[in-house]
């Protein structure tokens, strides 16, 4: 038996060696240099499915730029993360080392933070499809993401408008979502609005009567939702049960559902819109609508093919040009709109719109 | 070959983790699903010492093992207290309650945020900045934690340790204190626990709760059940295989559009046909 394990140990680490080494010798000769994107997203756990949308519109995007007459060949390669910080280590390791991609994406905040500092380190672009502005810090680090100032902005904004003055909160144990708290007792200070009351549950959590008896008390004129599907739908539901009727608003939250149709008629902020090119460009291929963070992932391909592009140089690019080139790109037309730039923080500037669920469909109307 | 790196250095944390449990689980026989509290209150101090007050990580490491053991010397008092499923009920309790600490205690741990930007190690002005430096720094405090857990198991007290788990009724006839054991050898595990916390944190620079939650302590279990209870070389071996396994079948020609489900699907196939074929895993002792 003792044999037979160490032979088995050995052949595993024999073919994970071997095939390392075979691939960092093996020459690939194709027609035109060969420009790499590797994409980490959770394709596999609770929020496979937001990553499946941002895979299918990458693919999208790989097809879009082979049409077009370009001086290198883009790939993507797709590693799974499975949500979990450490998992994405793993993963970049095994995109830069055995890959050779020149540049990475990754999705949600902490995974983010985890890639920060390798990217740099390893000199390999990072796009972020996060909302913490501190995963675009150093010299190869971006984000494609509505920043949380942005849709906090509008949503205060808004508030006002509709002279909503007492609001209760609902939130995740989330980095996106704990910054999104932040901005708002950041922004709604000087103002006349105020939190009466606030509640930030863990994943998973599906008993919420406790919190919806405690906001029936609350005094609120507004409850805003910050939360991910099936909790969401989950407190809606309790909300509703329970007889509450403080109408209910969301940062994001009503687009992540997938049954908006239990938010009729409620209006929410969300991220940059996709353009109805898109949209239409997306359903026609997948049979379903872009989720959300999907437009995102198709632009950061589109937005690094068009600074690569812009290079003049004879020899391949290297991730210091690239670099360079993305902080030049000034006027991209993509799927989050015409005219996008990446300002001097790494930050693809995108604004946030209002929107409205209407006939189970979300609608823009700013 | 930074990759290969990579997974070595994390097979070296979780041989650390696998053979930090074995002690309690495979020698003892408490089946404790709380590892992963121990794991993450290592990175954590090693975390928010380096970040906050610029210490040495290994001043840092010292003070994580003396928190995890103080933490684990309480709950391990009331855990001792219990037998066979009861144990494993307590200690699955006692994770939830230091995961929601992690989560919750937002101005010492950042919750959800995470705490990025973690220093890597440094001694007399040398930094372990290169991933095959703290390769060495970790294959070293692999060493140093097996030379430990042999030397436990090989003592007379290893000796009472493997009584306990076979029979502690009998012992106790003896007059041996049970509890004392018990209690001595889960604060000796989470001290070990504790040092691959603080590796972790260094090496990833990153740490949130998500790392450190009860699904992580039932992956630390699954080592050393694969590996073989009770068999410190098993601890490792289990660790060797169920970190290579996922990096392997990352190679593995799935159709794009299902690999990450199939990749799942067969991770959990290996794993079933290992158990069904070895119960008592690769080189284990002892069967739970």
């Amino acid at each position: 038996m003792k044999y037979k394990i160490i032979t088995l140990v050995s052949i595993i680490v024999i073919v994970v060696v071997g095939s390392v080494i075979y691939k960092e010798k093996s020459v690939d000769t194709p027609e035109k240099p060969v420009i790499k994107i590797g994409y980490i997203l959770p394709l596999s756990g609770n929020v496979a499915f937001l990553g499946e949308g941002v895979k299918n519109a990458v693919l999208l995007a790989v097809e879009e730029a082979q049409k077009k007459n370009t001086k290198y060949t883009y790939e993507a390669v797709f590693e799974d993360d499975g949500f979990v910080p450490a998992r994405t280590v793993s993963a970049f390791q095994k995109l830069v080392d055995y890959d050779k991609v020149q540049a990475v994406v990754t999705f949600a905040s902490a995974a983010g933070s985890a890639v920060n500092p390798l990217a740099e380190k390893n000199k390999i672009i990072h796009f972020g499809i996060a909302s913490d502005p501190n995963i675009a810090k150093g010299d190869y680090n971006f984000i494609n993401w509505t920043p949380p100032v942005e849709e906090i902005g509008l949503f205060v904004k808004e508030a006002e408008k509709r002279q909503i003055k007492k609001i209760a909160v609902f939130g995740q144990q989330i980095s996106g979502i704990t910054e999104m708290i932040k901005e708002l007792k950041k922004q709604i200070s000087g103002t006349d609005i105020e939190i009466v009351y606030e509640s930030v549950t863990s994943f998973g959590t599906k008993d919420f009567r406790t919190q919806v008896s405690q906001l029936k008390n609350s005094g609120a004129d507004y409850t805003v939702l910050m939360m991910f599907s099936p909790e969401l739908e989950v407190l809606t539901k309790q909300i509703r049960e329970a007889g509450v009727k403080i109408p209910l608003t969301s940062i994001e939250s009503f687009e992540l559902s997938d049954n908006p149709g239990m938010f009729e008629n409620l209006w929410y902020v969300n991220a940059a819109d996709p353009t109805s090119g898109f949209t239409k460009m997306y359903s026609d291929k997948f049979q379903k609508n872009p989720s959300i963070a999907t437009p995102n992932g198709y632009d950061i391909l589109g937005i690094i093919v068009e600074a690569t592009e812009s290079i003049e140089k004879k020899s391949l690019p290297n991730t210091s040009d690239i670099t360079q080139a993305l902080l030049r790109i000034n006027n991209y037309n993509g799927a989050l709109g015409n005219g996008l730039k990446i300002d001097a923080d790494g930050l693809v500037v995108s604004k946030a719109v209002l929107r409205i669920i209407q006939d189970g469909k979300s609608v823009t109307i700013q | 070959m930074e990759y290969l790196i990579h997974i070595a250095i994390l097979i070296c944390i979780y041989g650390i983790l696998g053979l930090s449990l074995n002690l309690i689980v495979g020698v003892t026989g408490l089946l404790s699903v709380t590892q992963a509290a121990f794991y993450g209150m290592g990175a954590y101090a090693t975390a928010i010492l380096l970040t906050t007050t610029g210490m040495n990580f290994f001043v840092s490491v010292i003070l994580g093992m003396i928190i995890s053991g103080v933490v684990s010397l309480l709950i391990g008092f009331v855990l001792s207290k219990f037998k066979d499923d009861y144990y494993a009920l307590g200690s699955f309790g006692f994770n939830i309650i230091v995961y929601s600490i992690f989560l919750n205690w937002q101005s010492l741990t950042r919750g959800p945020l995470g705490i990025p930007g973690i220093p890597r190690p440094s001694l007399f002005g040398f930094t372990f900045s290169e991933n095959i430096w703290f390769l060495l720094l970790s294959a070293l405090a692999l060493l140093l934690v097996y030379g430990v857990s042999q030397y436990i198991v090989k003592s007379s007290f290893g000796r009472v340790l493997k009584a306990i788990r076979e029979d502690e009724d009998a012992i106790r006839v003896f007059g041996y204190n049970t509890l004392f054991y018990k209690l001595a050898i889960f604060v000796i595990g989470a001290m070990l626990a504790s040092i691959a916390g603080s590796l972790f944190a260094s090496y990833i620079t990153f740490i949130d709760p998500s790392t450190f939650t009860l699904n992580e302590s039932i992956f630390l279990l699954a080592i050393i059940i694969m590996g073989g209870l009770a068999n410190n070389k098993g601890a490792v071996l289990g660790a060797v295989i169920l970190i290579l396994l996922p990096e392997i079948l990352r190679f593995v020609g799935f159709p794009s559009d299902i690999a990450a489900q199939m990749r799942q699907v067969s991770y959990g196939v290996i794993l079933i046909l290992l158990m069904l074929y070895r119960p008592q895993g690769l080189v284990g002792e002892y069967k739970l």
